[in-house]
């Protein structure tokens, strides 16, 4: 199974189509190569025999037979010597080793012949020698035949023959190769990639696609569809937690309506009772209200829906507008309110949105903090990043329950007396997150501090 | 007041009407997008109450037809769309306010009242008076009864929309918008807290109030 995949892959059938070029490529040069060796070893073999024949020729000239025969004994002695075979008129052997050029006619040919010899040593018919001689007849009837083995001609061919065979039986191994472990691992990785969505569609959100190597194709192939995969996460998420919370934190305040309405009704009172009791419904119902739309913007918030509307703004100047529309309420509760905004908190975002993140931090320090705080709102840098802090001197939030308290409908029991949905702070990490800010919940030795950091990019 | 209500929830239409017809105003209504179209072009209106979510046409295409055929009768949308992008959207179709269902019915009329005397586009008025209230737009300076009042530039801005509202009600949610840009409620009392310390600049020591209160409600600046 696994087999035949790797050969339906696009890399192993691209990788197939350039062996098969290459393959081919590698066999037509070797084919010009074999050739071109052979007929260069063979135009150096013939001049060195026609050269050879003509110095003979030469010398025949001014010498004798005699010293013909000798000169041509002496030369066969020479290491490298070409063959030699210089024969009387009627064919009979004068001198050098070369067999007889004639037919059994005793006729022959001055010019080129090509004579097979049998390999020294070897019986079999096919193992013979080739001898391209050149034959000449002397003045004086003599033949003189001046040859030599083609056998360096062959072993040459038979190099580059051998050479090439190698070099496409390596070409093949490699190629092939080359292609399975190519296709496997795209195979592999694709494997991953649907691995991922069956586990997706089993109902596993947070399957994601192994990013093997960012920077290839797959790659970022993989890393787009994580991205989407997120994205779909958080709406699912949303979703989800919208309707849990809905189903479990809005029954409290309506079931408290439904039971005030029916101890009113059961109660023998006036009219004013009533009224009182039917505006208390109506307040509950308005709580209950604005609950449900907190619960829908911070829902609507997750789902990042508004970013494409973003523009540049500074969070430094929103956080000192929104601070100073707080400074008589603190002045009134005994607070101090101080707001230093130097640092600039340059990004693009939504002015709305992140009003109301720095309003909901504000209220979140006044509501739970007793007289005569003081209350700080700062941009300042941490480390380099530019981070809005808000933090008070008050009775601060115990480390264990410090991250829990961006949580929906998280309440400190000693908050609990207090007015509040629990939903405040929630919508400040919603609000930050869609702006890629990070939101931190620290000690302030005493109190609370929230940091809220300026995306880094 | 003359209103047109188009509205399909019969309901919160009777619920408005009612409303209306019991402080003497008079109200029409239209079920239908097509009919409120109709009705919103060829009648003379102080203001029209628009659903978003109608049957045949919806809200933003009524009030863009409008628009389109030279009505500039102010628009009140309402909606139980309570996103952030739904309200930016309506007014940019050219709807003048905007109110999220459910809405108590003090909040409405403040609103309607707000829109239905608006002033004309080109008030060009740098000096505003309210009995011996005098506010100078081009200095920024207020006296009362010839004597200065430092304001805070927000203080400022508010003693301003109160004034321009003058006689009228302008509700917390209605302040909140205007003067401070802020769509949402704060939990902490912001209109409040700044209204009396308003209160403390302007009306302290004077013969008369002009700063009033409108219980459960809003706040309202008139001349004794």
């Amino acid at each position: 199974m696994r087999h035949n995949k790797i050969f339906q892959t696009t890399s192993f059938r691209l990788v197939a189509v350039y062996l098969g070029v290459f393959t081919l490529s590698v066999v037509i040069l070797g084919v010009v190569v074999y050739f071109n060796v052979g007929r260069q070893y063979e135009t150096e073999f013939d001049e060195r025999v026609t050269t050879e024949t003509r110095a003979l020729l030469n010398y025949a000239r001014t010498h004798d037979a005699d010293a013909l025969a000798e000169r041509i004994r002496f030369l066969t002695r020479q290491a490298g010597a070409l063959d030699y075979r210089l024969e009387g008129p009627t064919g009979a052997l004068v001198a050098g080793g070369l067999k007889s050029i004639r037919t059994k006619d005793g006729k022959y040919r001055d010019g080129w012949i090509e004579i097979a010899t049998p390999e020294p040593g070897s019986k079999a018919a096919s193992d013979v020698e080739w001898e391209r001689a050149l034959v000449s007849t002397l003045d004086n009837g003599d033949v003189l035949v001046v040859g030599q083995q083609l056998t360096a001609v062959n072993e040459a061919r038979r190099a580059v023959l051998v050479a090439f065979a190698w070099g496409l039986a390596a070409t093949l191994v490699l190629g092939a190769a080359g292609g399975l472990v190519i296709s496997a691992s795209f195979l592999r990785r694709l494997d991953g990639m649907s691995r991922a969505a069956e586990g997706i569609m089993a109902g596993n959100l947070r399957k994601r696609i192994p990013e093997i190597n960012a920077n290839d194709d797959l790659g970022r192939l993989a890393h787009t569809f994580n991205r989407m995969l997120e994205r779909i996460e958080r709406l699912i998420e949303a979703n989800r937690h919208v309707s849990h919370d809905i189903a479990h934190d809005l029954r409290k305040p309506l079931a408290r309506i439904v039971r005030r309405l029916e101890a009113a009704r059961a109660s023998n009172v006036g009219v004013r009772e009533y009224q009182q009791a039917v505006d208390d419904a109506i307040a509950d119902v308005y709580g209950v209200l604005e609950t449900f739309n907190a619960l829908l913007r911070i829902a609507q918030v997750e789902t990042g829906a508004r970013q494409a509307g973003f523009k540049m703004v500074d969070l430094s100047t929103i956080a000192r507008e929104v601070a100073e529309a707080f400074l008589p309420a603190a002045d009134d509760e005994g607070k101090t309110l101080k707001i230093e905004t130097s640092v600039s908190l340059a990004l693009a975002g939504d002015e709305e949105l992140l009003k109301q993140m720095v309003a909901n931090v504000i209220d979140n320090a006044l509501r739970h903090t007793p007289k005569g705080t003081r209350i700080d709102v700062r941009s300042i840098q941490i480390a380099g990043v530019a981070t809005l802090v808000i933090g008070d001197d008050g009775a601060g939030v115990p480390e264990a329950e410090r991250q829990r308290i961006f949580e929906r409908f998280y309440r400190l029991d000693e908050a609990r007396t207090t007015p509040g949905d629990g939903l405040g702070l929630s919508l400040v990490v919603a609000v930050a997150e869609l702006h890629g800010m990070k939101v931190v919940a620290e000690d302030n030795r005493p109190g609370l501090r929230i940091a809220i950091e300026a995306p880094t990019n | 007041m003359k209103i047109l209500v188009v509205e399909d929830d019969r309901d919160n239409a009777e619920f408005i009407i009612n409303g209306l017809l019991a402080l003497r105003h008079s109200a029409d209504l239209a079920e239908g997008g097509i009919d409120g179209l109709n009705r919103a072009v060829t009648g003379r209106y102080d203001a029209v109450i628009l659903d978003r979510m109608l049957p045949e046409l919806d809200g933003l295409s009524v009030v863009k037809a409008m628009r389109a055929a030279g009505v500039a009768t102010p628009v009140l949308f309402l909606t139980n769309l309570s996103g952030i992008d739904d309200r930016v959207e309506g007014l940019s179709a050219g709807g003048d306010d905007y109110l999220v269902k459910p809405f108590a019915f003090s909040e409405l009329l403040a609103r309607l009242a707000a829109l239905a005397r608006r002033p004309p586009l080109a008030d060009e008025r740098t000096i505003l008076t309210v009995d011996d209230l005098e506010m100078d737009l081009i200095r920024r300076t207020v006296r009362r009864d010839g004597h200065m009042i430092e304001l805070q530039p927000r203080e400022f801005q508010l003693l301003e929309f109160l004034i321009r509202s003058e006689g009228r009600i302008a509700t917390r949610t209605m302040l909140l918008e205007k003067v401070w840009r802020f769509h949402f409620d704060p939990k902490t009392n912001i209109v409040e807290t700044h209204i009396s310390r308003l209160r403390a600049k302007v009306d302290k020591g004077a013969r008369t109030a002009l700063i009033h209160t409108v219980r459960g409600v809003g706040y309202s600046l008139r001349a004794p």
